[in-house]
């Protein structure tokens, strides 16, 4: 692919350009940045990094504007008992949150603290949190807001093969025949990612694309099969096509026998879903059904993505889990064009599970294997006796925050205020602790709710890696000094565990380096030898190579382009990262249990599961469905995007989209104001009519957190939850349509 | 004062001893349950250390000895004789708690007191064992629902925590429990039972009371939090930027760039 190249550019009279990595999206691209006296100036694609060959997205290309923004946090506050803030100093500030943490924890135990941070930190950043508080604090509260977002990919993978970890690599695009977009609006999510698709498209071996979104989105109107599917019934959509690649024989049966168990289970289970019941289950015809089976089952090389559509709705893992039964069905994975794609949204997300800075622990080592935590301890020299603590999740400790369980939060790098789902009750519970906020910018929603504020540096200020969605760790460059006495979140947690007097059991430091290259040391001893093994990189490497994917290790000096190459799957008990859990309740076989059922000669699973209603109930008072997403010209709730110039401007409100003949029937215009009421909350915003919806449907991007303006589609998501990943169900919301007073089509200017 | 960490740990480690052998899953989750009381003591323990700015507890390995063969000699036996020495073994936790309480003085009392109600409850736990052992409660209580029980992997939840937990949905989710087929909601119940806050809600609410203790209530937020006016701000006057884009000859990945970039092509499409 010929590269091309992707600037955004100020005044540059002796700039200084500095390599580095893209810290918006999953994708991983390769930039140089450009400085000059300290302030960022512009930004451009690196043409030789194998990830973008030069292209950027919008967001990449803004992001540098916003680091200058004057609601950076320069200096730590803490909140007076007038419930005013006062600035303070750094010893002030950290001297208060040590003492509420250690307070805390000699009262009531180490559940009493909960760490809840990002998917936009830093590997060594997330590595070093997991440790202060498994091995330090000994806390099970820490959790990212990749439960928000891919906890379900990590579920799914371990469902299916054993452990997480994404088999493909992005260069598979390149070499399908057939792209399956399950959920996944990549023409606004991963914008570089379907640069590429697109390319591939103009190519000598265009591949069909299959689009599967409610929504005829700016993907769907570029696919070459749009499945409309109706929102909540995505398992019977994909059962229905398993169903057909069984009945036309289009598996592959000679790799089912060597390498998988679960055949005629599966083969039962999706038997009822025939194209015309998936038609009326899921709305979509049944030839369009029938020609997606066909083009998935004949094509030699097929490469599928999940995301949002399929992990923040209902039945989520079982469905992505669905999703690699296609591939293992069909023989299609670990080799070049054929792979489960099981996406990663943010830049960083896929550390935060290799570190255990989520539900996991470091190295997808499993919890309730004695011999993976003893492990662990050795590399950690700590106590085993005080790891093996099950996993907590991120509802499960905003529910403790309500119910008075946890008496201190540490946010780092996020702003559930905004983000999380039944808005009214995180903001109860945000406010029924000690909430200490760790975040670059000053005017967060959550924020605003916080006892302590300490400044934290951002993309640009810092040097870290972050692994993108193919498994690649890449290096972040600091490029200039964080604003006033900002600091990095390492340097925050450093001192926070000196202040601790956290131990090894030799009683030295537990934390024993200071600089990102020395946490990268530390994590590559603990990664080494597990799935995610980093052994084999170094910062040098990473920078001249525009990233490795792991396991890179002196088996694989150069890194590992795809995993199960010999499809050999970590399902033994020894191996494998968790226990099979039921799809119903979350629940996991004991370790006796799962050795009962482990798939035998390292075997992976063909899982799915029949098709259920959703839960939050359509009826007459509530007879819509609300859907949410998001806009390729914002990140999250916009903390750093509604700071861009460019991107403000693209989209600078929120919305409801509307399909344009419930409108009529309602009564309502394009532009005029709505209220959109659900059991649990309301969102109210400008009618956008059109038919880019389907009937019965309406559609919210999820941005705009705004606490004043009821704007978060959040307000009116269930406090609902898929069992086995526990991610909320952020895509179905039951709700009625009212028309307020007020017009508003900022959406038709120029 | 005595070496609680390294006691904690000795304990730990008799616990572990246990579960390595367990295989009937209501007893698992009893001795995780165990297992995690005491490492939530040793980070007490430890903190009130940090606190007092002593020295970190050195280990103990004679009495990790010990105590994992109390354990591991039982296991031999039975799961019953096993349960019985950790229930042996639990109560001189609470006999020590109680005396190093009655020696101290103001949060180190407060400290104690609550190391011993713990290791009360748990004592109360480990007599009060019925056949089955409910996976949220840890006991086996009787209520006006019925049980949840289910197989592979296999769960059992009490008749009372049924009742207890089905009350315990958020306001708009109960509502809508009724209308959701049994096996749909009592699936859901069990999610939620089997959840860390409803097994410390048991913890607090049903094993104090029962242990003879004050229940505990942790801070509760005062109905729905007062809104707070914040918004993330916008972009603020800066020197302008260009947008600079090199051609490719792909059509599609052209026509693409164009649109990503002519914001009224995308808005179209939202």
């Amino acid at each position: 692919v010929k590269p091309r190249t992707m600037a955004r550019v100020g005044e540059l009279a002796g700039a200084k350009w500095t390599k580095s990595t893209c810290g918006l999206c999953s994708i991983g691209c390769g930039v140089e940045v450009a400085s000059i006296d300290g302030e960022l100036r512009g930004i451009r694609g690196r043409s030789d990094h194998p990830v973008n060959l030069g292209r950027l997205g919008p967001k990449g290309l803004g992001q540098w504007q916003a680091n200058a923004h004057p609601s950076r946090g320069t200096t730590p506050r803490l909140r007076g008992p007038e419930g005013g803030w006062s600035e303070c100093s750094w010893d002030a500030a950290m001297t208060r949150v040590a003492r509420e943490i250690d307070d805390a924890i000699s009262m009531h135990g180490p559940g009493a603290v909960a760490f809840y941070n990002s998917g936009q930190l830093l590997l060594e950043e997330y590595y070093t949190l997991s440790k202060i508080a498994r091995a330090g604090l000994g806390t099970p509260n820490i959790d990212s807001n990749t439960r928000l977002c891919t906890a379900t990919v990590a579920e799914s993978l371990v469902a299916s093969f054993g452990a997480d970890g994404p088999p493909g690599s992005f260069a598979d695009f390149e070499a399908a025949d057939c792209i399956v977009l399950f959920g996944h609006n990549a023409a606004e999510q991963s914008t570089v990612l379907w640069m590429r698709i697109m390319a591939a498209k103009s190519g000598p071996r265009p591949p069909k694309i299959i689009a599967i979104d409610p929504r005829r989105t700016a993907t769907a109107a570029a696919a070459d099969l749009h499945l409309a599917v109706r929102p909540g019934t995505n398992i019977a959509l994909i059962n229905g096509i398993l169903r057909q690649l069984i009945h036309k024989r289009w598996f592959d049966r000679a790799f089912i026998q060597a390498n998988t168990v679960g055949f005629e289970e599966l083969a039962r289970t999706v038997e009822p879903y025939s194209p015309a019941k998936v038609e009326e289950l899921t709305g979509v015809p049944a030839s369009k059904l029938e020609t997606a089976a066909e083009w998935i089952g004949t094509s030699p090389a097929v490469v599928s993505t999940c995301l949002q559509g399929v992990y923040q709705s209902h039945q989520a893992t079982a469905t992505a889990c669905a999703v690699n039964t296609m591939h293992l069905l069909m023989g299609k994975i670990g080799k070049p064009g054929c792979a489960p794609f099981q996406f990663a949204g943010q830049p960083s997300s896929m550390n935060t599970r290799e570190t255990g800075a989520d539900g996991a622990y470091p190295g997808y080592r499993n919890w309730a294997n004695p011999t993976h935590m003893k492990d662990l301890a050795k590399r950690w020299n700590v106590p085993v006796e005080l790891l093996g603590k099950k996993p907590v999740t991120a509802p499960e400790i905003f529910e403790q925050c309500f119910e008075g369980q946890i008496r201190v939060l540490v946010v780092l790098g996020t702003n559930p205020a905004a983000s999380f789902p039944d808005r009214d009750r995180t903001l109860a519970a945000l406010r029924n602790v000690f909430l200490v906020v760790m975040d670059p910018f000053m005017d967060t929603e959550t924020a605003a709710l916080a006892d302590v504020y300490l400044p934290t540096a951002m993309w640009g200020e810092k040097t870290g890696c972050m692994t993108n969605a193919e498994r690649r760790c890449n290096l972040v460059e600091k490029v200039i000094e964080p604003p006033g006495e900002a600091k990095s979140d390492l340097e925050i947690l450093v001192d926070l565990s000196r202040r601790l007097n956290l131990v090894d059991k030799s009683g030295a430091p537990l934390i024993q380096y200071s600089s990102p290259a020395e946490a990268f040391e530390d994590w590559k001893a603990c990664s080494a030898g597990t799935i995610p093994d980093y052994s084999g990189m170094s910062y040098k490497m990473l920078a001249e190579r525009g990233g490795v994917q792991w396991p890179c290790n002196k088996e694989h000096p150069d890194g590992t382009e795809r995993l199960y190459v010999d499809p050999t799957f970590p399902t033994a008990p020894e191996l494998v990262e968790g226990a099979l859990k039921d799809f119903q309740t979350g629940h996991a076989h004991t370790p006796h249990e799962y050795k009962a059922i482990a798939p035998d000669g390292g075997r992976a699973r063909l899982l799915t599961v029949a098709f259920e209603e959703p839960l939050d109930t359509v009826d007459a008072s509530f007879p819509f469905v609300a859907i949410s997403g998001r806009q390729v010209y914002h990140w999250h709730t916009r903390t750093k995007t509604a700071k861009v110039p460019e991107l403000a401007e693209a989209a600078p409100r929120g919305f409801v989209a509307i399909f344009a003949r419930d409108a009529t029937k309602l009564g309502i215009e394009d532009g005029d104001m709505v209220r959109i009421v659900a059991r649990r909350g309301q969102v109210i915003a400008p009618a956008k009519v059109g038919e880019n919806v389907p009937e019965g449907v309406v559609f919210i991007p999820f941005h705009y957190g705004d606490l004043a303006l009821d704007a978060s589609a959040d307000a009116i998501a269930p406090d609902l939850a898929d069992p086995v990943s526990k991610q909320p169900v952020q895509k179905y919301s039951a709700v009625r349509i009212e028309r307020v007073d007020g017009r508003d089509r900022w959406w038709r200017e120029p | 004062m005595k070496n609680f960490a390294a006691r904690e740990l000795a304990m730990i480690a008799s616990i572990d001893g246990a579960l390595a052998k367990e295989s009937n899953p209501e007893l698992v989750v009893l001795l995780r349950a165990l297992k995690e009381g005491h490492q939530e003591a040793h980070g007490q323990v430890a903190a009130l250390a940090r606190l007092e700015h002593r020295p970190p507890a050195k280990p103990w390995p004679l009495a990790s000895m010990v105590m994992q063969l109390e354990g591991l000699l039982a296991r031999s036996y039975s799961a019953k004789a096993s349960l019985d020495a950790l229930r042996s073994l639990e109560h001189s936790f609470e006999v020590a708690y109680t005396e190093a309480r009655d020696d101290s003085e103001g949060k180190r009392r407060d400290v104690f007191d609550h190391l011993a109600k713990r290791s009360s409850q748990r004592v109360y736990v480990l007599t009060h064992r019925g056949t089955h052992t409910c996976m949220r409660c840890l006991l086996d209580r009787p209520g006006p629902d019925e049980r949840l029980v289910r197989e592979r992997p296999h769960i059992y939840i009490c008749a009372a925590c049924h009742t207890e937990v089905r009350a315990s949905f958020p306001p708009d989710i109960k509502a809508q429990l009724e209308a959701w087929p049994a096996r749909v909601r009592e699936s859901r119940i069990i999610e939620r039972a089997l959840g860390r806050p409803s097994k410390q809600k048991a913890k607090d609410e049903i094993h104090t009371v029962l242990a003879g203790q004050d229940r505990i209530v942790g801070p509760k937020p005062a109905g729905n939090a007062p809104r707070v006016e914040q918004r993330v701000s916008g972009p603020v006057e800066r020197p302008e930027s260009n947008l600079v884009i090199t051609a490719t000859d792909a059509e599609h990945e052209s026509t693409y760039t164009e649109q990503l970039f002519d914001y009224q092509s995308m808005r179209a499409r939202w």
